[in-house]
């Protein structure tokens, strides 16, 4: 299914600003629902939130958990955007200033499985020996280089494939048809961001 | 017609709108330099057609391309998504597209086979029409069936520099062959000349490969079938993409040394030295020279050189090969061929995973991952 930008994105940025402004957990718990579909993404980031609260509460700094909320709450909602955002709808609202978004949200995939891939390969080749080793900059040196690389590359491809692609004049005006599903996901944001401004909610 | 003058290379390259044209040469010959000045990246190419000028990009409507790999290239989630981007940008033709792309139009691009990938990329570019097409590599990576799948759509008035010399012959009108520091046209028929081939660094030359005698068990793994390697062993997976190879190299990766497909993720480390730390290996694999460089700074055939010889300094007994010979040309499958030789030779058991069918004489034993049919040479 996809959503409308029109209503999609405002609902992304209350959710966002009531991350941002409140230490609420409703706007975290407000996206975990959606990232039903991604089982792995989630566990991971559920046993990440579990450690993070379990180590600041042992040493009593569990007021600095809503950093943990605002990180996942934001991830979330890029993953969000990257699966249900109807991409021609930003381009519609935004012109071609846009594309760069729309460029973000599509290449998540790409850099998912690159970062995997290249885990994978430094895992069999014996780098992750050098965190047992304690060498923690030498271990994020040798992982950052080969994703480095690659963004590099990737980035310039596209700017390739962009000059190609878009080369016409300007942007062609769409009519935005706003349907039930856009509406409710704009009253979500809505909903989330009023429940969070209600003190110790 | 479109003439162009490589700014690097003697010579000049035409392509009319009623023929496809093939360009071949070495790794590193400058082939994708080409179709990057062509593109109005780079250098200055000098090209003649009509309302076009000198040290300008190209009209895009007029001539576009397509690069090589293509995860880099998509600005939609589907073909459908990106084609109504692009509606909104100038005049696309939404229904060649769907044609191209058939039932996998609104299929999220990074669901879709590697065959389709190539597809996409192409459909993408062809919608908007340009006269002329110039591709980098379409075959790259493909099996026989993606191949096909490519082959058909390509359409006149392209320029398609290639590698896989087998594969495009049958399909090009005329063909340039870069040698040294000049491009040149050859006739097409040259290229089932073995010897010119050779001479010239390119693929599709038939090979003979000497089978050693075996010694002992060095493997014997259930990777989803039994497989067994022997000391002076080349055991051959077959099968087209999607068949299972890349999983079963996976699933063998703690009990021997594997070389994956994208050499570039799989470099930790600052200099080619550091990555072997074997100077006889280094030596061995004619990298001595590089020591120093970074091995994201070599051509593909080094990269896939600098693998082997940290594969073979690494003491392992059994080194695995996920699709080998992706982007090589003659020499760097020659150079493999020797590596592969020497590593019989010092006992160790090799296997390789591929849909190269040169590959398969080097093979003591091939399984086809898609009958699980087993041949022993």
């Amino acid at each position: 299914m996809k959503v409308n930008a029109v209503l999609a994105l405002p609902a992304a940025l209350m959710i966002a600003l009531a991350a941002a402004i409140t230490p609420s957990p409703v706007p975290m718990i407000s996206t975990i629902p959606f990232l039903i579909g991604r089982k792995r993404f989630l566990l991971l980031e559920l046993l990440v939130i579990a450690l993070s609260a379990f180590a600041l509460s042992e040493l009593d700094r569990f007021s600095l958990f809503a950093y943990t909320e605002r990180t996942a709450t934001f991830v979330n909602l890029y993953l969000l955007a990257s699966d249900y955002v109807d991409r021609p709808s930003i381009l519609a609202i935004t012109g071609k200033a846009g594309l760069p978004l729309i460029v973000g949200l599509n290449y998540f995939p790409l850099f998912l499985s690159v970062s995997s891939e290249v885990t994978f390969y430094a895992r069999i080749r014996g780098i992750t020996n050098e965190l047992k080793k304690g060498k923690f900059v030498s271990f994020f040196q040798s992982l950052a280089l080969p994703i480095l690389v690659e963004v590099v590359r990737v980035a310039e491809n596209l700017y390739m494939a962009y000059s190609l692609k878009v080369y016409g004049g300007g942007v062609i005006k769409r009519k935005l048809r706003v349907t039930g599903a856009d509406a409710l996901f704009g009253a979500y944001g809505a909903l989330v961001l009023w429940l969070s401004l209600i003190p110790h909610f | 017609m479109v003439v162009i003058n490589p700014s690097f290379l003697k010579g000049e390259i035409s392509v009319s709108p009623e023929e496809i044209v093939g360009l071949l040469g070495r790794s590193g010959s400058g082939k994708t330099s080409i179709i990057k000045e062509i593109l109005g990246f780079g250098g200055i190419c000098q090209m003649r057609e009509g309302r076009m000028g000198i040290g300008l990009p190209p009209p895009r409507d007029l001539i576009s391309g397509v690069l090589q790999d293509p995860n880099s290239q998509v600005l939609g989630d589907s073909c459908e998504d990106e084609i109504e981007l692009l509606s909104m940008d100038h005049r696309v033709d939404a229904a060649m597209a769907e044609r191209l792309m058939g039932k996998f139009f609104r299929k999220n691009f990074f669901q879709l086979s590697d065959g389709y990938k190539k597809r996409y990329a192409l459909a993408t570019v062809m919608a908007s029409k340009p006269r002329y097409l110039f591709l980098d590599e379409p075959l790259a990576n493909l099996d026989a069936r993606g191949v096909a799948q490519i082959l058909s759509i390509i359409p006149k008035g392209s320029l398609v520099a290639e590698h896989r010399v087998r594969e495009i012959r049958d399909v090009v009108d005329r063909v340039y062959v870069i040698s040294g520091k000049s491009v040149a046209e050859a006739d097409v028929d040259r290229l089932y000349d073995e010897s010119f081939l050779r001479a010239n660094g390119l693929r599709g030359f038939s090979v003979q490969f000497e089978r050693g005698s075996l010694g002992k068990l060095l493997l014997d793994a259930d990777v989803g079938f039994k497989l067994e390697v022997r000391e002076g062993e080349v055991v051959g997976l077959y099968g087209n993409n999607g068949s299972g190879k890349t999983t079963a190299i996976k699933k063998l990766s703690r009990k021997v040394y594997p070389v994956f497909q994208n050499p570039d993720l799989q470099f930790f480390k600052r200099t080619v030295y550091e990555e072997v730390l074997d100077e006889n290996a280094l030596r061995a694999f004619g990298l001595a020279d590089k020591a120093e460089a970074s091995p994201f700074a070599l051509s593909f055939g080094e990269k896939m050189r600098v693998l082997m010889a940290a594969a073979f300094s690494s003491g392992k007994k059994v080194l695995a090969f996920d699709e080998p010979t992706t982007g090589m040309d003659g020499d760097a499958f020659l150079s493999f061929l020797n590596a592969v030789k020497s590593m019989k030779e010092q006992g160790r058991g090799i296997v390789i995973a591929t849909h190269d069918e040169d590959l398969i004489a080097l093979c003591d034993e091939v399984i086809n991952l898609e009958s699980r049919e087993r041949l022993r040479y």
